[in-house]
């Protein structure tokens, strides 16, 4: 099978399986990624990198916010912490839907990847340009902790 | 571009590196210049440090824009080369174009970077 396979519709432009560049599981991971098709009107668009920096004490919890300018179409979330033990949990909420990614916080082991092993979601999500994402952390360790959390996509 | 055109791709790296001096907040500028005879499907970013106490902020030439809002982990922007980080869209860069990586040292050791962008040159 060529990668440089047709998307599904004659009309369409040739696209890439996303499935044939990821290292671990290659195609198997195609029903974990977006499509060629979801990704088909992303086409052009540049890729953005929103970041978070946390530093929070031993058992605090922070509210931060970013606001994308423009449209922004997230992709996964990468993240890491200088602390490992205990590590911190947080949620995502995009505030002009009014909606929580998780109805509990997530431990971050459990919500975020690293570029080398990233998680993609099936759908890119679009947040809305000058709506903002909350992004709460707690941190779970009786030390201080300090990282970062990244929300990974493309934007205008 | 004719959407139903055949491309040639042929696989290319952009290599950039360079050594982070040591004091604790040292900054190192390194920039890629695209060659002017194609355009670049950006598709992975490699990378490799000798700390991961290293941040990195990307600058695209031609708008001014930056790809972040503030300095990445480098850990959360490049993979490796058995583990490479796909932009899960690819970027297609214009001939010529060029783009700068501003590093921070945020250990207090030297840093020994190199950065690859890794894709297609297309050829129509």
């Amino acid at each position: 099978m060529s990668i440089w396979q047709r998307a599904g519709a004659e009309h369409l432009p040739l696209r890439h399986p996303l499935g044939v560049w990821l290292i671990q599981r290659k195609l198997a991971t195609s029903a974990f990624v977006p499509s060629p098709q979801a990704r088909l009107p992303l086409a052009g668009k540049m890729p953005f990198w929103y970041v978070v920096n946390f530093i929070l004490a031993a058992r605090e919890t922070r509210e931060y916010r970013v606001t994308p300018g423009s449209d922004f179409y997230l992709f996964g979330l990468l993240g890491d912490s200088l602390a490992q033990v205990g590590g911190v949990k947080a949620y995502i909420y995009d505030s002009k839907r009014k909606q929580r990614f998780s109805d509990k916080p997530v431990n971050s082991a459990n919500l975020v990847g690293t570029a080398s092993q990233p998680f993609f979601h099936r759908a890119p999500y679009r947040f809305p340009a000058l709506s903002p994402v909350l992004i709460k952390i707690q941190n779970l360790g009786v030390v201080a902790n300090a990282g970062q959390i990244v929300l990974y996509g493309v934007k205008d | 571009m004719n959407p139903n055109e055949v491309l040639d791709r042929v696989p290319f790296d952009y290599v950039v590196g360079g050594t982070v001096a040591a004091p604790l907040g040292s900054v190192l500028t390194l920039s890629i210049a695209l060659d002017a005879d194609r355009e670049f499907e950006w598709v992975w970013i490699v990378g490799s440090r000798t700390s991961a106490l290293l941040t990195v902020q990307v600058t695209d030439g031609a708008t001014g824009k930056t790809l972040s809002n503030g300095p990445i982990d480098f850990d959360n922007w490049a993979g490796t080369g058995p583990l490479p980080f796909p932009l899960v869209e690819p970027w297609v860069l214009a001939p010529g174009s060029t783009l700068t990586f501003n590093l921070v040292n945020n250990s207090t050791a030297l840093n020994v970077v190199q950065i690859v962008l890794r894709g297609y040159k297309l050829q129509h």
